[in-house]
């Protein structure tokens, strides 16, 4: 009730006019009575002890009204926290340690916590969406490899034959224009989306309106929304845009709305950095309408009342009807649904947050087991306090709730600490995750992580200071006073809590080893990938991409293309600081190309039935990218349109695909002639393998001369080597290409050392957090061992001093306070080994080239453990053996 | 100030409370006064109890609290029903007439 809340707010806040008011009613109630008394006839002094004898005892009273309001226990609590701060203000040194100790683990947890919030938690921003499905069709595999996409025919048929979905919204995957009027020439990607795109998803624009379904009819069709990137780079955030004009293939379109920086639907590439813009999406006609064009893709809102497995049970029935209908282009294409924050987080992502989640969770269990470790020792050392509180009547619920009070307000502050912790944390976890991680740009520290955190504090001060709080509170009544007589036995009687505190260093030992095993594997992992001999060069090389369709050539006349691009490769060579440079269809990390070979073989042509990748390149190429020459010959100007087709093949092309021996002089086909005959090429060259991006493993490839292939059309890629850093001459190459063409837009400029790093950017990001998590952990388990080490030897300084008057050496101090640190360490190290078994196979598909159970992680980490405990036990086992007995026992 | 007087019976001071205040806004003193006058001097408040059940009727709502000057000019605190406390009354009153009624009947029968 809200009245209750606020009385009692209002009641703590402002005692002092809240009492000075209970003052106020009592004493009226007091003067009306007297009054009443007088007038009936009685004398002052005695109307005046009649009153308050009829009211009762006043204090009394004003306790009863205190009660009534509920600010008992309010009141009780005030008193703890003031007690609880004065206690942790009385040993700073500890309490610094806590709060940091808790800072950085419920930081850490915030920080993580915003990513599962912003990326798996939070619903897309768009109206019901968890209704929103994401369909997608999928192609036959064919050599390894299955096509995916939609073609509008198949949508329309969705759109009629599904009756589980309500509305369904069409877009283009692979769309892009070139847009003219800016300072140079540019690309941005256009989706285009049909009519009921932006109004199914619910979203609204920042500016003017979307597209809308009379949009997407011919004639009305030349309208433009921009994204947000584009918007500010483009228009300069201008709020007059609506209206105005974009020129896209040299064509006018109308800007009509904005959409804010959140919406990226329908883009590739969900990173906020791209530009792109959305156009009506024509009803099929022509190529567009094609059965066989399947670069479509479909979002769908489901019925009320229809489940996801009703929308996919009927595309299954779908899918075979068209695969009747139409065998020529539909066979083997399967449709199905899937929640489209599924679609756009995939599977890796979900799974690696929810792993880095559960590691830093277990990096705040072992800060939680190390503070109430020394909660523990500090209840011990308070025992005598707590017996003069029981004494004095405090029942033993009050103490406990005294002491957890405490562990609360400290488990708050490193709360409050952490949160500002993450405020640096979230933005640095932004900066370094992968490129392109979906939603990435939603990570902040809003309300549900807030609440998080709040929760996460309140949680942890109960864990850790429930022990120590009911240890503390053990109901011995007497037996803290009783110190002086027991001094002797203390060793022994503190066993209880030493018990205790030797079950959370075997915890968090077994935790810190888990977490250890596990950053080690990722570590290991990324060293592997790191030691890959990538089989080109990587350093001091340039790519740039230009698109030249801007005025160069087009789609009818290619060999303009072709002149073009070559052309431009001459006037690079040119280029003063340049030392080489080539052309290719692909660089050696992506494989965009892939053709399903044929090998001529005595027996007559032989399908490898494997899609294969391949490139075509200019003659310079290997050199430049540093690729060797296994054997045979390079390209060169001798390979033209009328000589021999020839290729040339990597090592694992020719030992995967043709047997034994040597390559050159085989035949290998990847087209066939108008008879169905297959076109061969004769291999001349056999060069190094490659490893592509995805470093599964050196795949076998082939290479076609450009001077003898059309593939080099309107996107050649130039490989620019150069003597010192090659982003210098970035602008030289740009203003050659344009010195060719224009109007040609330059999509992408990098090193290739940069985009190398890129994809390693994801085993490197959980590397960076694992690692650092297994560091933490490990270093907190250590302090761990320490604390309860130390804390034990200075138990026992009279038991130790007692032995050595009784004849023990000091070496016999030293074994036995090292043996019982490191019996409770190995023990902890057995118990997480056997954890680890059971946890690392989660991260098997984040490895590479390690086992989740290599032996040799496992040994080495374990041992490493076990060294640094033995050191965490030195330190306090060199104290006990200086124990002198006469000091020792005096000390009494 | 009459000699035949009755120990309120436990809860009933809360409903007598609000009933005295669905009149008009009073203060403690008025209220306690009121429920003797009306009651023939036969009902008596308390008034060591009186304060903490206004206290604690505040607290659940049904009762709300503002200073204003009183009859003789003095600062006094009033109390009136809130909404909550008129529903609580309605229903505090007739369970109290239904278990009056159903007690006098049972007496009667017997």
């Amino acid at each position: 009730m809200l009245s209750d809340f606020w009385i009692r707010l209002r009641s703590l806040l402002r005692r002092k006019t809240v009492e000075a008011e209970l003052d106020d009613e009592l004493r009226f109630h007091v003067d009306r009575q007297i009054a009443k008394h007088v007038q009936a006839g009685m004398p002052l002094e005695e109307a005046k002890r009649r009153a308050r004898i009829e009211l009762g005892g006043v204090e009394q009273t004003k306790e009863e009204c205190r009660d009534a309001r509920g600010v008992r226990l309010v009141e009780t609590l005030w008193q703890d926290v003031r007690f609880g701060l004065r206690m942790l203000r009385k040993s700073p040194g500890f309490t610094v340690a806590a709060v940091l100790t808790l800072a950085l683990g419920i930081g850490a947890n915030t920080a993580i916590f915003s990513a599962v919030n912003g990326i798996l938690i939070e619903p897309l921003p768009y109206s019901d969406s968890g209704r929103l499905v994401q369909i997608k069709g999928k192609g036959p595999r064919l050599g390894g490899f299955a096509a995916g996409g939609l073609s509008l025919r198949e949508i329309r048929a969705i759109r009629d034959g599904c009756p589980a979905l309500g509305q369904v919204a069409a877009y283009n995957l692979y769309a892009g224009a070139t847009v003219l009027g800016g300072s140079v020439p540019d690309f941005v990607t256009t989706p285009q989306v049909s009519g009921n795109f932006f109004t199914m998803l619910g979203v609204r624009p920042l500016l003017g309106r979307p597209i809308l379904p009379t949009d997407a009819t011919p004639g009305n069709d030349h309208v433009a929304v921009l994204d947000y990137t584009m918007w500010k780079s483009d228009f300069g955030g201008d709020l007059g845009v609506i209206g105005k004009t974009i020129a896209l293939w040299k064509k006018p379109y109308t800007v009509i709305g904005v959409m804010p920086s959140q919406f990226r639907m329908g883009l590739q590439t969900p990173g906020p950095r791209t530009r792109a813009l959305w156009l009506p999406l024509l009803p099929p006609s022509g190529p567009s309408a094609a059965r066989g064009n399947h670069g479509y893709a479909a979002l769908a809102r489901l019925r009320p009342g229809a489940t996801l497995a009703a929308a996919n049970s009927q595309l299954e029935t779908l899918s075979a009807r068209l695969a009747a209908a139409y065998p020529a282009t539909d066979k083997g294409w399967r449709l199905s649904a899937e929640t489209a924050k599924g679609a756009l987080l995939g599977r890796e992502l979900p799974r690696e947050l929810l792993i880095l989640l559960a590691a830093v969770g277990l990096v705040l269990l072992i800060a939680c087991v190390n503070v109430s470790a020394m909660l523990l020792a500090r209840s011990w050392t308070r025992r005598r306090e707590v017996a003069i509180r029981e004494a004095l009547g405090a029942t033993r619920q009050r103490v406990v709730w005294q002491f957890l009070v405490e562990s609360l307000l400290m488990s708050l502050s490193g709360g409050a600490l952490g949160l500002m912790l993450a405020l640096w944390l979230v933005p640095l976890l932004r900066a370094i995750a992968p490129p392109h991680t979906a939603r990435i740009d939603s990570l902040r520290l809003d309300a549900n992580v807030l609440w998080f955190t709040l929760g996460v504090s309140i949680l942890t001060g109960v864990f850790f200071g429930l022990a120590p709080a009911l240890e503390a509170s053990g109901g011995r009544l007497g037996a803290g006073l009783k110190e002086g007589i027991s001094g002797l036995l203390e060793g022994f009687s503190a066993r209880g809590p030493q018990r205790l505190r030797a079950g959370l260093v075997i915890l968090e030992v077994a935790v810190a080893v888990v977490l250890a095993i596990g950053a080690t594997l990722v570590a290991r992992s990324l060293q592997k990938l790191l030691a890959v001999p990538l089989g080109y060069r990587t350093q001091h090389m340039l790519t740039v991409e230009p698109s030249l369709m801007g005025s160069a050539c087009n789609w009818r006349h290619m060999e303009l293309c072709q002149e073009a691009a070559g052309e431009i490769l001459r006037r690079v060579k040119r280029i003063a600081g340049v030392e080489s440079a080539a052309m290719g269809i692909d660089g050696p990390y992506y494989r965009e190309y892939w053709a399903l070979v044929e090998v001529a073989t005595a027996q007559g042509p032989k399908d490898v039935s494997r899609q294969i990748g391949y490139s075509a390149v200019s003659p310079g190429y290997f050199e430049v990218m540093g690729m060797p020459l296994v054997a045979g010959r390079n390209f060169n100007a001798g390979d033209t349109k009328n000589s021999e087709r020839v290729t040339i093949v990597s090592r694992a092309f020719a030992r995967q695909y043709l047997g034994p021996g040597s390559p050159l002089g085989r035949r290998i086909s990847m087209e066939k002639d108008k008879e169905g005959r297959p076109e061969w090429m004769v291999v001349v060259g056999e060069v190094g393998d490659v490893w592509d991006s995805a470093f599964k493993e050196a795949k076998g490839q082939f290479y076609l001369p450009a001077t003898q292939s059309e593939q080099i059309g309107f996107a050649p890629i130039y490989f620019v080597r150069t003597g010192a850093d090659p982003l210098v001459i970035a602008g030289a190459v740009k203003q050659r290409i344009w010195s060719v063409d224009k109007d040609a837009p330059i999509g992408s400029v990098a090193t290739v050392a940069h985009t190398v790093s890129e994809f390693r950017a994801g085993p490197r990001f959980r590397t960076a957090l694992l690692g650092s998590f297994g560091f933490l952990g490990a270093l907190l388990a250590v302090v761990g061992i320490f604390g309860v080490i130390s804390y034990s030897v200075s138990l026992r300084t009279r038991e130790i001093g007692l032995r050595m008057a009784l004849g023990a050496r000091p070496s016999d101090a030293l074994g036995m306070v090292i043996g019982e640190g490191m019996a409770l360490a190995i023990i902890g190290i057995i118990i997480g080994i056997v954890g680890s078994l059971a946890l690392t196979r989660l991260l098997r598909s984040f490895l590479f080239e390690i086992k989740p159970n290599d032996p040799a992680t496992f040994v080495g980490v374990s041992l490493a453990m076990g060294v640094a405990a033995l050191l965490a036990c030195y330190v306090p086992a060199r104290r006990a053996m200086r124990v002198d007995p006469m000091t020792a026992l005096r000390h009494e | 100030m009459g000699e035949e007087r009755i120990e309120l019976p436990q809860g009933t001071l809360d409903l007598l409370i609000l009933r005295v205040l669905a009149l008009g806004a009073e203060h403690g003193w008025g209220i306690s006064e009121r429920i003797q006058q009306v009651s023939k001097d036969v009902l008596r408040v308390q008034q060591g109890s009186l304060y903490p059940a206004l206290h604690r009727l505040e607290r659940r709502g049904w009762i709300k609290a503002r200073w204003a000057a009183s009859e003789n000019n003095r600062r006094a605190k009033y109390y009136e029903l809130t909404k909550a406390g008129r529903k609580q009354l309605e229903t505090e009153e007739s369970g109290w007439k239904k278990l009056a009624a159903a007690v006098a009947e049972v007496l009667e029968a017997t």
